[in-house]
């Protein structure tokens, strides 16, 4: 396997595990708190979904740097990260490059 | 000595490590100076390739370990939502970049050594240690 699609394969992996806990703070942690009155769901989640996020922006960064991805492909995904199952549409797109 | 106290300690720790690191980089990015025709040599390629061995082993789990205790703290410490917390996380946020453009930048720099490196490069060094030292005011003042 090349470094290139190393990082690529790297990226998918990161798209995938931030919208999981994305979706996972949007649909179950949010719900929990306000409807349930479980507010250590959201404390739980939001730092897991801040770290993956992060990671995911650094990942971008560094493969937009040593131009594994167009900078308009890294911006797209990093705003993907943004909307809930957004980053599912990242990890298919980057499946088929 | 409460966990607060162990995730604050393990926090400074990592960031010293990670911190060195960036500042690492910096400087061989800046010391490598290659433009149109250049050659790297032997011994200038083997330090390139164990500077970004360590940075791999050493500097980037550091990072990513400085960012999850960091907001272990956050959590636990019951901080968002503070100003200095918010111009930390900018703070920190464009370090982590400046890291990722480094690494890249120097492996490229090996690899292609005739490609010119971007100007604002040579100042990395100084990003690398002015971007901390704010952080340590905003964390220790919280304006």
């Amino acid at each position: 396997m090349s470094q290139e699609s190393g990082w690529v394969s790297r990226l998918r992996l990161l798209c995938l595990l931030e919208a999981v806990t994305l979706v996972a703070l949007v649909f179950v942690a949010v719900p929990l708190k306000h409807l349930a009155g479980l507010p250590s769901a959201v404390s739980v989640m939001g730092p897991v979904h801040g770290f993956a996020f992060l990671v995911l922006c650094w990942a971008v960064n560094h493969a937009v740097a040593s131009r594994d991805i167009p900078p308009r492909a890294g911006w797209r995904l990093v705003l993907l990260a943004f909307v809930p199952f957004g980053g599912f549409h990242g990890w298919a797109t980057l499946g088929r490059r | 000595m409460t966990l607060y106290l162990w995730l604050k300690a393990l926090h400074a720790a990592a960031v010293l490590a990670w911190v060195g690191g960036l500042v690492l980089l910096g400087v061989a990015t800046v010391s490598v100076r290659l433009g149109p025709g250049a050659v790297v040599l032997p011994h200038e390629k083997g330090l390139v390739h164990a500077l970004l061995r360590w940075d791999r082993r050493v500097t980037v789990p550091a990072m990513f370990l400085a960012w999850a205790l960091g907001l272990a703290l956050v959590s636990r410490g019951g901080w968002f939502g503070a100003h200095w917390l918010s111009a930390k996380l900018l703070v920190v946020m464009g370090l982590s970049g400046l890291h990722g453009v480094l690494a890249a930048s120097l492996r490229r720099r090996i690899d292609s050594p005739g490609e010119p490196a971007p100007r604002w490069i040579r100042f990395a060094p100084v990003l690398a240690v002015v971007g901390p030292g704010v952080v340590a005011l905003l964390v220790i003042l919280k304006p």
